[in-house]
């Protein structure tokens, strides 16, 4: 490309107060981006897929529950069958969330001390998840899951209003169109 | 090889790769799964949190190509590389889960920050500045 140009002996480096005039006001930015990320004031968009992923919460509850059978087509070529679990608005106590990215596993923890993470349209596709304990209000199964979203003539579940306790999750896809992380933390090593 | 360093060195070299980097992450982290597994129908799920993190990230491959291969222009790139950086906090999944964001900001702060030593070519220095 312009490699025979002539520049091509121009040697360059670094000038360390350029770069400060420049590093210093976008790491002010970054964090207060990041404090009113820990605050709860500012939202976040979340949207993760392709690797396996652990989200745990000490408690999860929702308006607009939905749930049916999915498959994901995995990297041998197969499907791998997954749980979808759709919620208009949830929030979750004690949230964790741990995934490996580049072969560092990162940990985020946030909505401990009594005030909880929000989301919206909230979409999870897992491959096994466990709970505690489970309340369902105005519970439909079998309700076909055509009318929820999923594949049309399977298996499907609906309900109003969701209260789950101490739900393990492992998901491969999940997203939401908003997050709020109050109390965020975010870590290096170790899964949830 | 000689070749090679000469090429590196007269350019911001490093502030582009760590911005084309972070580019690659922030637009792996959400659509790695739709890339690997060829699943379109991915796409349509992954909604406008998804697409935000593609773009940044595309953008930001794009800027750090462009302050290899048009380093006149380097300011340009490096303060938009820099603003992208900060906009996927917010944007998609907390800057790629930090890594990202500080990959960004990291390497278009030293890609501003690079100059030209040799005096002679003090009417091109000038030019980058404008």
């Amino acid at each position: 490309m312009s490699v025979g140009k002539s520049s091509n002996s121009a040697r360059g480096k670094v000038n360390w107060r350029r770069f400060a005039i420049v590093a210093v006001p976008a790491v002010v930015v970054a964090g207060t981006l990041v404090g009113l990320t820990a605050e709860g004031a500012l939202a976040s968009s979340i949207s993760v897929s392709g690797q396996e992923f652990i989200i745990t919460a000490t408690q999860l509850k929702g308006t607009g529950f939905a749930q049916f059978g999915g498959a994901l087509p995995n990297s041998k070529g197969g499907q791998t069958p997954v749980i979808v679990s759709s919620i208009k608005d949830a929030t979750m106590s004690s949230l964790c969330q741990s995934v490996t990215v580049l072969g560092m596993t990162v940990h985020l923890t946030a909505g401990g001390s009594g005030s909880p993470v929000s989301a919206s349209n909230l979409v999870v596709d897992a491959s096994d998840q466990t709970a505690s304990s489970a309340v369902f209000d105005n519970l439909s199964i079998g309700q076909d899951a055509g009318t929820l979203g999923g594949p049309a003539g399977s298996f499907g579940e609906a309900a109003s209003q969701v209260t789950i306790n101490n739900l393990v999750q492992h998901t491969w896809y999940t997203t939401a169109g908003t997050f709020t992380l109050p109390n965020l933390s975010l870590g290096f090593g170790g899964s949830c | 090889m000689s070749q090679w360093r000469a090429w590196r060195r007269s350019r911001p070299f490093w502030g582009g790769l760590f911005m084309v980097l972070a580019g690659l992450e922030l637009f792996a982290l959400p659509l790695s799964g739709v890339l690997v597994h060829g699943a379109i129908k991915l796409v349509i799920y992954i909604g406008i949190g998804g697409v935000f993190g593609a773009l940044i990230g595309a953008l930001l491959v794009v800027a750090g190509l462009g302050i290899w291969f048009n380093a006149m222009h380097k300011t340009f790139y490096s303060i938009a590389g820099v603003v992208l950086g900060l906009a996927s906090f917010p944007a998609s999944n907390l800057g790629g889960l930090f890594i990202g964001m500080l990959l960004a900001i990291g390497g278009g702060a030293i890609a501003f920050a690079w100059t030209p030593v040799e005096p002679a070519p003090a009417p091109q220095g000038e030019a980058a500045l404008s």
